[in-house]
């Protein structure tokens, strides 16, 4: 549990600082969830939402709260009397708790709570929603707050089923409307998954309305969704996945040699675990890839191969297992659900034994998977010599890199960081970078086969399976998303300084000594808003190239 | 033959070009460039690493050499060698579990190959007190290869026989303090060494009761070594204290002054197989030899029956080892 003693001085600045820098509230709503502990999350939430205040007047609403569930599986902290209080600095009109709301209209003791006009504990109609997505999205948060891959008929998972299900109802009654009601601007949320969070961008997106989705990373990054540019019938992160390739395709890769310095930068930093790599794992050196090159690799993979007792003198495939529950079902997958993909891939495993399978367990599994998945199924296969099953915190960045010859996910980052290094990926989903070409995506389960029998064969036949373009596309992407989608901003700081007194101190320092109108998060979220783009930006890339120049501010000679 | 990877491309513009240590040469900084690759540990700032995982490999780069090496690697227990033990061997609940009296083993490989077992103790009075060992082994010079990396790394030794699991830390590697590495040319051989967890004294090394054995490593030696045992100096006559016990005990029908002149000790060889026991007398000076094979080396060394009158904080025993021929 943190302390914070500079907490409440930044909230009497903030409140100063937000009254003179959007413009006054009309009828208008924009919607902000503040439903994470951590400060940081609202922070980004609030942040984009006034800057968009700025263009667009409109009244906060913040709805908030955690309930018993997520009390016990996900929060340590949680304090709604801190989100209240800086909600409030930066202009909320309301903040209500709408988790202690929906337990209340579950046990019909909900008393009448007045927020942008509408009785939220009321008589409210049902949801619009189809009937399939709202199964879809209780299905996910049961498994989750059940820590399981997938619910089974026993009637511990039904009653949690039923559980979700009651409160699901509510959630999306209070959200319908709120969304009916008004005239919502926005909705900013920095999760789309779960009912408490879903539920409300599934209603934005019916009413259409955009969602901004900031992200808990880097400086400010965030992503859109904009109802009129997003594919019916897929899942919500899919038409982002779309944009972002197109986006990518027209912007980013035509302009790869002047980015090329960029890339190799930002390449290098990535294996020196600066900035911020793969959130699981710790920014340490121990985290760090110190191989150069081909003779180093193959000494080290000796020693590699002993670790984990495989033969390394074959390939060598490493399975990343996600951690289980994690947002089911919210961008296109190969398999039914995470379980079912790695459960499959081990079979397939088990019949190839021509070639070295490593299987990790996710860091943060414990977190996700109260159910032994990963060891029930190592240990179905415990007599294959060929398949190892281990924590993927037992072998350090190094010896991944040494023993990988070609790597399996469904959305891990691991298919963005091996490609970078000359490492093929397969990727039995969707992910925001499946559609930048360095991957190669399945859709179905008999594809995910094909493709990673021939991708098996092609290993052992010696054949290049990434080509160099894939590599300098992995590594565009690599500097893409950690520098030209993400803004850096004073008025958030970069998320690797924590959510303590130094944050609340910069804040401060920011909102009283720097003139607000050069932040360039202002910038960002009106050319992201006006143009519809899916993602914030540092710079305009429709500029021409000497524009686009200027701005990028590149190493060289003019 | 490893598998290579046609499409490998992992450097980068950036990469700065790798130093290898000149021999002699010693590396005890986690900045220094010869340091050059870290699997299960950190870069330590004032040391040279920091075991972070429950194995760990340190890959250094090293002038190829044309004769032999002796390669000496030291370790130290230090206060955060317990944070960074408490960080990783913690479980739920969340029980630190005491590491007061308790002894931690690791075994050194160089190059892959199983070179040393060091024994460290818990570390002894106040956080600032440490505990180090060192251990030197003798490596051909075919043994680095084209890449020049010299590879020591550090895990628990496979097999334990029981008594040397007693007391033994969880997770006995997880905070290890590499000092320094330190490679040289090497013109005769590395002298088989003891580690006791206590630093020798004019080449006798203390044998403390707490984890009751302690291990001997063989060096470059190729023939048996002679472990010398001794009682300890003060205690070599029996004294008044010896006195009043063996006729306590005589009344009991028992001659522990008789007794303590032998003293039983069980080999068992780090690489596993069969343990043997061997009954000793003290000779003069009150000491006693025993010879290990070259096969039975590294091995743990238990002194099984000590003379009644033993103090307890030392064992009351000092060891030496040296090559059975020297």
């Amino acid at each position: 549990m943190r302390e914070l003693t500079d907490f409440t001085p930044f909230c009497e600045t903030a409140s100063a600082f937000w009254r003179v820098n959007v413009l006054p509230a009309d009828e208008r709503v924009i919607l902000v969830e503040a439903m994470s502990q951590d400060l940081r999350v609202t922070l980004r939430n609030l942040t984009v939402a006034n800057a968009l205040r700025r263009i667009e007047p409109a009244r906060l609403v913040v709805y908030s709260g955690a309930d018993e569930d997520w009390n016990q599986i996900v929060w340590t902290y949680f304090n709604l009397e801190e989100i209240r209080q800086m909600a409030m600095a930066y202009g909320a009109e309301v903040v209500f708790d709408a988790h202690e709301l929906v337990d209340h209209r579950v046990q019909g003791t909900a008393e009448e709570l007045l927020v942008a006009g509408v009785d939220l504990g009321g008589e409210l109609p049902d949801s619009g929603i189809p009937p399939e997505v709202f199964d879809q999205i209780v299905y996910a948060t049961a498994c989750r707050m059940a820590r399981v891959a997938r619910l089974d008929q026993t009637p511990e998972h039904q009653a949690k089923r039923e559980q979700v299900a009651a409160r699901s109802h509510e959630f999306a009654r209070i959200y319908d409307a709120l969304f009916e009601r008004n005239d919502v601007v926005a909705l900013v949320s920095s999760h789309v998954d779960y009912n408490n969070f879903g539920l409300a961008v599934e209603a934005a997106l019916r009413y259409s309305v955009p969602v901004l989705f900031p992200q808990s990373t880097g400086g400010l990054k965030a992503y859109a969704l904009f109802p009129e540019k997003l594919p019916t019938g897929k899942p919500i992160r899919a038409g982002l996945t779309d944009q972002i390739g197109e986006f990518f395709e027209e912007h980013i890769w035509p302009h790869r040699e002047l980015l090329h310095r960029s890339t190799e930068l930002t390449t290098w930093r990535a294996k020196a675990t600066l900035g911020r790599p793969s959130w699981w794992r710790p920014g340490r050196n121990y985290s760090n890839v110190d191989l150069r090159g081909a003779v180093d690799r193959a000494e080290v993979r000796t020693y590699a191969a002993r670790r984990t007792g495989l033969d390394a003198d074959r390939p060598v495939i490493i399975v990343f297992n996600h951690a289980v529950s994690d947002a089911l079902g919210t961008n296109v997958e190969a398999f039914p659900d995470l379980g079912a993909w790695f459960e499959r891939t081990t079979d397939i495993a088990a019949e190839r034994d021509d070639v070295s399978w490593l299987f990790l367990d996710h860091p943060n599994q414990a977190l996700y998977d109260g159910s032994d998945f990963f060891a029930r199924v190592a240990a179905g296969h415990a007599d294959r010599r060929h398949m190892g099953f281990m924590p993927s915190m037992d072998l350090s960045k190094n010896f991944l890199t040494a023993l990988a010859d070609l790597v399996v996910t469904v959305r891990g980052s691991v298919s963005t960081e091996y490609p970078a290094l000359g490492i093929p990926a397969i990727q039995a989903g969707w992910s925001e970078w499946s559609a930048c070409g360095f991957t190669v995506v399945a859709d179905s389960p008999e594809q995910y086969a094909e493709i990673l029998g021939a991708h098996i064969d092609g290993l052992l036949r010696g054949d290049v399976l990434i080509t160099p373009d894939q590599v300098q596309r992995a590594r565009l992407w690599t500097w893409f998303y950690r520098a030209a989608s993400d803004v850096p901003s004073g008025l958030v700081q970069h998320w690797q300084l924590g959510e303590d007194d130094a944050l609340f101190e910069l804040l401060t320092t920011h909102m009283l000594h720097v003139e607000s109108d050069g932040d360039p998060v202002f910038a960002a979220v009106r050319r992201m808003w006006r143009r519809r783009d899916p993602f914030l930006t540092r710079l305009d890339w429709t500029l021409g190239r000497e524009e686009l120049e200027d701005t990028l501010a590149p190493v060289g000679p003019i | 033959m490893s598998f290579q990877l046609p499409s490998l491309h992992l450097g980068t513009e950036f990469d700065e070009p790798t130093h290898a240590l000149a021999l002699p040469g010693s590396v005890s900084r986690g900045n220094h460039p010869a340091l050059v690759l870290l699997d299960g540990a950190s870069r330590a700032p004032k040391r040279l690493s920091r075991v972070v995982r429950r194995t760990a490999l340190l890959a250094l780069k090293i002038d190829r050499p044309t004769g032999p090496i002796r390669v000496s690697v030291a370790l130290m227990l230090d206060a955060i060698s317990t944070e960074v033990w408490r960080h990783i061997s913690r479980v739920e609940p969340e029980e630190m579990p005491d590491e007061t009296g308790r002894h931690r083993l690791v075994e050194v490989s160089i190059q892959g190959l199983p070179r040393a077992v060091l024994l460290l103790g818990s570390r002894p009075g106040a956080d600032r007190d440490s505990t180090k060992q060192r251990v030197s082994a003798h490596l051909q010079p075919e043994e680095i290869g084209e890449s020049g990396l010299l590879a020591v790394d550090f895990k628990l030794p496979d097999h334990l026989p029981a008594w040397a699991r007693e007391g033994l830390l969880e997770e006995p590697v997880a905070g290890v303090c590499v000092n320094r590495v330190l490679v040289e040319p090497l013109a005769g051989h590395v002298a088989p060494s003891l580690s006791t967890s206590v630093a020798p004294q004019r080449r006798w090394h203390p044998v403390p009761t707490g984890p009751g054995f302690f291990v001997v490593n063989p060096g470059s030696a190729l023939g048996p070594v002679r472990v010398q045992l001794r009682a300890a100096g003060p205690k070599t006559r029996p004294g008044v204290l010896d006195r009043v016990i063996s006729r306590f005990h005589r009344v009991r029908g028992r001659d522990v002054s008789s007794a303590s002149k032998y003293v039983e000790l069980e080999v068992q060889p780090v690489a596993g197989g069969a343990s043997r026991r061997a009954v000793l007398q003290l000779g003069e000076h009150a000491t006693c030899d025993l010879a290990l094979e070259p096969g039975e080396l590294p091995a743990y060394l238990r002194i099984l029956d000590s003379p009644a009158w033993a103090p307890t904080e030392r064992s009351g025993w000092t060891a030496r080892v040296h090559e059975a021929q020297a």
